[in-house]
């Protein structure tokens, strides 16, 4: 019973766009701009020297036979009978013998009925008005005749058709004005999207995924975790995978994201945790938080899930990688040396953040994802520029290796610019290790080199020459 | 010896613009830092790469799609695929509305497919930032 209510029927030009008339003057100019519309222009083009007012009109092409097609078609009518058409035809000259003009009405069963002429063309702006006598949806075609050779142009121009626009101008094949009539809808939670196009259809709050890199697909951080310190450039001290997906409503607006991480290794013996910041949301922006792997003291939360004493919205994720992963043997690394214990897999961690308010945009992903070292809240390691968060310990900057400046913005990078976290766009297979990336990666550098011109795709596989896979844990 | 200092300047004036001529111009090669030869590069620490190089393997897009205006604003969703048929975005638009959209893609994606119900087009990325679109073609004078 619910779903028959929630079965609302409407026709969809009821609710948007619908016209109490269709009309044409091709001042668009463009062929292309008026098919899109639904209307069809076979052997006919707009054009300047065809105005019969305003400055376009349609002219045909040379009416030089009797089996020349020149013709515009309307898109689909609801027209009711004792209404008034009317539009405006011409001829450029009297070369072509016989120039007439016809109006037919073509119903949905394709039944086609001649409404108006056939009128003799005459040189001079003349004016066709006709009855509808029909009731329903129809096409009108306003076609040109000719009965022998010459090269007489008709013009058309001013089409008013009294009635309701019923085309669909989403199914227009190959944008050649055949559109399909529009059709009675479902849309089960009123939101305005289409229950067929609707990946929520009974949530008027959610309308579409959005998944980052795909729904099918994963990326990498891979992180370095002795900031501010350098190390040994293996970049599997923390390595974790994730999409985001951002739920969105029919305004298009982000009203949730979906977080999926998954540790795949940890390449030493700190015992790291993981948060998001979110760079341009306050912490009232967010109305819940849940699947948060938490157990210790690192964070302290709020009730809405996210981290308390920040200015943004920061999301802690898990408060010890140890947590979210299952050992298979001893020792603190974990699937980074080849062919020993150290090896486990991992739990799928799908964090959903609910937004108090739909937002326009919410960053993009993976937004400012940071490690927290070895349940020191104040360390994070953040991706190069990435700013730290509110209760990052400032003390720290300037300090080891670490060449940050506050005033430009540079964050978490060395002197020579390095960074401690790599956001990697796939699924990384990260170097074993004590490997140094750049001996797994061989253009890595070339990259890093060319500021990134060369080699974008220096973690692919797809080219020999690419890696050294004896130097990449599998 | 007047003449021999005279020839030096010149000597050394055609030397400094023979080098200059021979450096590479724009960001893509910017070697500022002085780099040696990746080649020669025994480890990541011996990099020195650009303040500006912001070690991004994506980039965003910003698509200002120019919509065509029709008469029945039926919202569909626009969606915008990468080259693999992965599906990054959906939005709900009728096709007559100008929007701009941000896209987070791989640094080396070349091509976008953008569509929206019966229409499909594909998008070039050609290394800017900003890229515009339209399910508009140019007019042909054909037919």
């Amino acid at each position: 019973m619910k779903n028959l209510i929630f079965l609302n029927i409407i026709l969809l030009v009821f609710t948007i766009g619908a016209t109490a008339q269709v009309t044409q003057d091709f001042e668009s100019g463009s062929r292309y701009a008026i098919r899109a519309n639904c209307w069809q222009m076979w052997g006919t083009s707009p054009k300047g020297n065809a105005a019969l007012e305003g400055s376009f009109g349609a002219e045909t092409s040379p009416l030089s036979n009797s089996a020349q097609t020149a013709v515009v078609i309307s898109p689909w009518v609801n027209v009711t009978q004792n209404t008034q058409a009317s539009f405006r035809y011409s001829k450029n000259n009297n070369s072509s013998t016989n120039v007439q003009i016809q109006v037919v009405a073509i119903a949905t069963d394709g039944t086609e009925t001649t409404v108006w002429g056939p009128q003799p063309v005459n040189s001079g702006n003349q004016n066709g008005t006709f009855n509808i006598t029909l009731n329903g949806d129809f096409q009108f075609k306003y076609e040109f005749l000719t009965g022998g050779s010459g090269a007489t142009r008709g013009h058309l121009d001013d089409i008013v058709i009294p009635g309701v626009y019923v085309a669909d101008p989403s199914q227009n094949p190959n944008g050649l004005g055949i559109c399909a009539l529009a059709s009675a809808v479902q849309d089960a939670d009123n939101d305005g999207v289409a229950d067929e196009d609707d990946e929520y259809p009974n949530d008027i709050s959610k309308a579409y995924n959005n998944y980052f890199p795909g729904e099918n697909d994963l990326n990498t951080l891979a992180f370095e975790d002795l900031w501010p310190s350098q190390g040994d450039y293996d970049f599997n001290d923390l390595v974790v995978d994730y999409y985001f997906n951002e739920i969105t409503n029919a305004d298009n607006e982000v009203v949730q994201i979906e977080a999926r991480l998954i540790v795949r290794a940890i390449g030493g013996s700190q015992n790291n945790g993981f948060a998001i910041q979110f760079d341009n949301l306050s912490p009232s922006d967010i109305a819940s938080v849940s699947g948060q792997q938490l157990t210790g003291n690192l964070f302290s939360l709020s009730g809405n899930g996210t981290e308390n004493g920040q200015g943004n919205a920061v999301i802690p994720i898990f408060d010890s990688a140890e947590n979210v992963i299952n050992r298979q043997g001893g020792g603190s690394f974990f699937n980074t040396i080849p062919n020993t214990g150290g090896t486990g897999t991992s739990d799928i961690i799908t964090v959903i953040i609910t937004l108090a308010n739909p937002q326009a945009s919410v960053g993009n992903a993976p937004y400012n994802p940071f490690l927290i070292k070895n349940q020191e809240r104040g360390t994070e390691i953040h991706l190069a520029d990435k700013q730290p968060t509110d209760l990052a310990d400032i003390s720290l900057f300037g300090t080891g290796q670490d060449d940050s400046d506050f005033n430009l913005g540079k964050f978490y990078k060395t002197e020579n610019n390095l960074p401690w976290a790599l956001d990697i766009n796939t699924q990384f297979q990260y170097p074993t290790e004590e490997t140094d990336i750049i001996d797994a990666y061989l253009n890595f550098a070339n990259w890093a080199l060319t500021n990134g011109a060369s080699f974008a795709d220096w973690y692919s596989n797809t080219t020999s020459g690419y890696r050294d896979n004896s130097k990449i844990y599998d | 010896m007047k003449t021999h200092l005279l020839k030096s300047v010149a000597l050394a004036t055609i030397m400094i613009f023979t080098f200059s001529s021979c450096e590479v111009d724009g960001d893509v090669n910017n070697n500022d830092n002085n780099n040696p030869d990746p080649g020669t590069i025994e480890g990541f620490k011996d990099l020195n790469v650009a303040d500006t190089f912001g070690w991004n393997t994506a980039k965003t897009v910003t698509i200002n799609f120019e919509g065509i205006p029709v008469d029945n604003e039926i919202g569909r969703p626009l969606i915008i695929k990468n080259h693999d048929g992965e599906e990054l975005r959906k939005l709900n638009i009728d096709l007559s509305q100008d929007i701009s959209i941000n896209v987070n893609v791989t640094t080396e994606q070349e091509t976008l497919i953008l569509s929206w119900g019966s229409y499909q087009k594909e998008l070039t990325l050609n290394g800017n930032s900003t890229q515009e679109f339209t399910f508009l073609e140019p007019d042909t004078d054909d037919e």
